[in-house]
């Protein structure tokens, strides 16, 4: 088996003139937890939505666990699991009811997806209404739910697009905790944020992603002596730290993408 | 502070949201796909217009005839106009989804155009358009027949108009306040299409009881004749019999002062429920916890589908109870199921009554059956056109799933194509309560016919579905089909009631239903590899229009 778990070659996707991921090749190793970033629209979703088969790319080629997606989409779907962006919930179901169902629909005999559906509604303490529907949840209920659907088949590979939003720190905190346990024991993490805390936390490597071009990737520390080492040839202009303190990584990203444009000049009639 | 907006008339808001509208309008025709169904609208909208101005001349024709013979009845014309208005929006516009204009509240707005903006919202209604149209046609026949009753016929028709139209945004604006969370909604919606079924044993029940009834009925004459419809009516009735005397003008004058007044009335109290809106009013969905928690363990110990799906391939098992699950909670669909042995139910009551003159049915009981399975097939074959309607973001979890779409569209199809044949078999008991158990024949021929329109609709719905995916509300009866899909529907029953109808009346012609049976058979079974086969390259197509389905259903 490949070490690679997640594989891209000049992967694409245009939407009529816009190009929206432009040739990226990306490697992420087996057992990484790998952070996918960027500003909005820069192509963190497209590409998500790509690894997974929601969204046909336009070019490339995508492979996870060495099986080629396009070729063989069963056998990589069966090895994945996904928290998409709009959840992928049916809300007249009942939490368990869902649970199950996408356990048999990754293959699970009924017993098995009934007993790790009753663990997981546990495990993600929405075992409290076991009558509601979907439908009737909050928010972050709807977001433990989908993480949870998205375990059930004990996935190799598990994709989160934006897993934390809207989640309660306390859910957050288990969450956090779960998936940690599950890089420790070999599963590949594929997760995009916008809280970079979260995912300097948790991520050994990263991604970022800006107008749909691979800006930088590598693990954190790689990617901090890169911006170091590129600011110093540039004459050591580089966001304000203690000295002795490392970057963070929001320095790190504002530094790649360049977001420390002043733009308070340019809207002077603002109050 | 540097602030320096302008102040901005009503007319220019009013002007900038109507430019909004037509912008909306026009970014939605940007795919091919919306193009054609843009010119599927059209073609639509020139049906639509055949009925609207057959109508129109109709009532015209009868406003003229009317005025010239018999102006009594020109209360009756303003009565289909009324109800037209009122409860044709209500079936077409209440339950539907629509653009919510208090979304411009946010910004600054003044009350008079936020007032305007919902009463064009009304005006532009299709029921409203067609009901001012008949209203149009109803003056000109009136002038037509008498030209000196033009200035009265301008002001009631005009002061008629304004009372509907405010009376039906008051009806609507209220409505909106009570529908506004899910679980009102659908409680809502099923009294409503309870009433709806109620109202076709009206007749059985005047036919029966009504000598008793006629003298309380009698009571409320007065009452009635206070109403819009009769109040404009009258007053040109009155005018059209004695245009001459001042008895006449009195009484059209005082109809038009009445309509007026009710127009003030509505517009008064649709300014009150507007304000309300107009100040933040909250109208959004709540959880409903308890109650959904009942309707949900009550419908989950309804059934439990484990022993019917236990021969099944596990997605595919999963997918029919899953499928079964959404149709015990949709309340739209369950009603759906119960208009056809409600029907049987009135039929059979009916022809109870001496009186009645004997129908087709009635003098071909054993037609009855058929009959019956032909019109639930109507009614129900529809849903297997737009199959991931009330799946919505769900539709991401099957495709990111290890199956094939055929398999999703087999559970969905096994779902609907088993609950057509329960349908059928409810039906049957249903006759052979009532009425008398059908021939074996006749069942056989009624069976087979069923199972090649169920083939042939779950056929071309599979491919409907995913050509033409459009997201359903769950409290919805009246949704926006696309129009691609609704011109499906109407080729394919078209198709299926002239083959059926063909058939059966050979048959009865050659004295043998086992003839229109075998026929059926053999019909059906040369569709089910056309089923097979658009199943199979429905996997692909999923794949191919994967897309269009995420972004319709996950609106």
């Amino acid at each position: 088996m490949s070490d690679l778990a997640i594989q891209t070659e000049t992967l694409s996707r245009r939407f009529g003139e816009l190009v929206a991921v432009d040739q990226i090749n990306m490697a992420v190793e087996t057992g990484q937890f790998f952070g996918f970033l960027g500003p909005n629209g820069a192509g963190k979703s497209t590409t998500i939505k790509m690894l997974t088969g929601l969204l046909q790319p336009t070019a490339g080629r995508v492979r996870i666990l060495g099986h080629d997606l396009e070729r063989e989409p069963i056998e990589v779907k069966r090895r994945i699991g996904v928290v998409p962006e709009g959840l992928a919930l049916f809300e007249r179901l009942t939490g368990a009811e869902y649970l199950n169902f996408v356990g048999r629909m990754y293959g699970l005999d009924r017993a098995t997806s009934a007993q790790r559906s009753a663990e997981l509604l546990e495990f993600m303490q929405l075992a409290e209404r076991p009558k509601s529907l979907v439908a009737d949840y909050s928010h972050g209920m709807k977001k433990k739910l989908a993480l949870a659907a998205a375990v059930i088949h004990g996935p190799q590979v598990l994709f989160l697009d934006e897993p934390f939003e809207g989640v309660d720190a306390i859910a957050a905190g288990t969450l956090k905790a779960m998936l940690s346990r599950m890089v420790a024991r070999g599963v590949t993490i594929f997760l995009t944020s916008h809280v970079l805390e979260i995912v300097e936390r948790l991520c050994s490597h990263v991604a970022i992603i800006h107008k749909g071009h691979i800006v930088a990737q590598g693990s954190i520390e790689e990617l901090r002596a890169g911006v170091e080492a590129r600011a110093a040839a540039a004459g050591g202009l580089l966001a304000p730290h203690e000295e002795g303190e490392t970057l963070t990584l929001e320095q790190i990203f504002l530094e790649i993408v360049g977001g420390s444009k002043d733009t308070a000049q340019e809207l002077s009639w603002l109050a | 502070m540097n602030f320096q907006t302008n102040k901005i008339t009503v007319g220019r808001q009013i002007g900038l949201i109507a430019g909004l509208r037509w912008r909306l309008a026009l970014n939605s025709v940007r795919t091919t796909q919306a193009k054609f169904e843009l010119a599927a609208k059209i073609l639509l909208g020139l049906l639509s217009s055949v009925v609207v101005l057959g109508g129109g001349f109709g009532l015209g024709a009868a406003a003229y005839f009317a005025v010239a013979k018999r102006p009594e009845l020109l209360v009756v014309l303003f009565l289909i106009v009324f109800v037209i208005w009122q409860f044709m929006s209500l079936l077409v516009g209440a339950f539907s989804v629509e653009f919510d204009f208090r979304n411009l509240l946010r910004f600054p707005l003044r009350f008079p155009a936020f007032y305007i903006i919902s009463l064009a919202y009304g005006l532009f209604d299709f029921p409203a358009v067609m009901a001012l149209i008949w209203l149009v046609c109803i003056g000109a026949g009136i002038t037509l027949a008498t030209p000196a009753l033009l200035p009265w016929t301008l002001l009631i028709l005009a002061a008629f108009a304004a009372t509907n139209l405010l009376m039906n945004r008051l009806i609507f604006s209220w409505l909106e306040r009570l529908l506004a969370q899910r679980g009102t909604r659908e409680k809502f919606f099923m009294i409503f299409i309870a009433t709806m079924l109620s109202i076709q044993f009206v007749g059985i029940a005047v036919e029966r009881w009504g000598k008793q009834t006629l003298p309380y009925l009698q009571t409320l004459k007065p009452l009635l004749q206070a109403l819009p419809p009769s109040l404009a009516g009258l007053g040109l009735e009155a005018v059209a019999r004695t245009t001459a005397l001042w008895s006449g003008k009195t009484a059209a004058a005082t109809s038009f002062i009445c309509l007026t007044a009710y127009a003030a009335v509505f517009g008064l109290l649709l300014r009150r429920r507007l304000l309300s809106q107009y100040r933040g009013e909250e109208l959004g969905e709540s959880e409903t916890p308890q109650a959904v928690d009942k309707a949900s363990s009550s419908s989950a110990s309804v059934f439990s589908t484990a022993f019917f799906t236990s021969f099944l391939p596990g997605p595919v098992a999963a997918m029919v109870e899953k499928e079964l699950r959404y149709m015990v909670r949709n309340g739209p669909l369950l009603m759906t199921l119960v208009i056809p042995p409600v029907m049987v139910l009135f039929f059979t009551m009916t022809w109870a009554n001496p009186r009645h003159t004997p129908g087709f049915l009635q003098r071909s009981p054993d037609m009855m059956f058929p009959s019956s399975v032909g019109y639930a097939l109507l009614v129900l074959a529809p849903f297997a056109l737009n199959s991931f309607a009330y799946d919505g973001r769900g539709i991401q979890l099957l495709l990111a799933a290890p199956v094939r779409f055929r398999e999703v569209l087999l559970g969905k199809n096994l779902a609907l194509g088993g609950t057509i044949l329960a349908e059928g078999l409810a039906i049957w008991g249903l006759v052979a309560l009532l009425r008398e158990p059908p021939s074996i024949a006749t069942v056989a021929a009624t069976l087979c016919m069923l199972l090649f329109a169920i083939f042939l609709n779950l056929t071309a719905g599979n491919v409907l579905s995913l050509r033409a995916p459009r997201g359903f509300d769950f409290g919805s009866f009246r949704q926006k089909q696309s129009p691609i899909t609704v011109l499906a529907v109407l080729g394919i029953q078209l198709f299926l009631v002239i083959i059926s109808v063909g058939v059966f009346i050979a048959a009865r012609w050659l004295e043998s239903m086992w003839i229109a049976a075998g026929i059926f058979l053999v019909l059906a079974v040369a569709t089910l590899p056309v089923y097979s086969a658009v199943l199979d390259y429905c996997s692909g197509l999923a794949l191919r229009r994967r897309e269009t389905l995420t972004a319709e259903l996950c609106k």
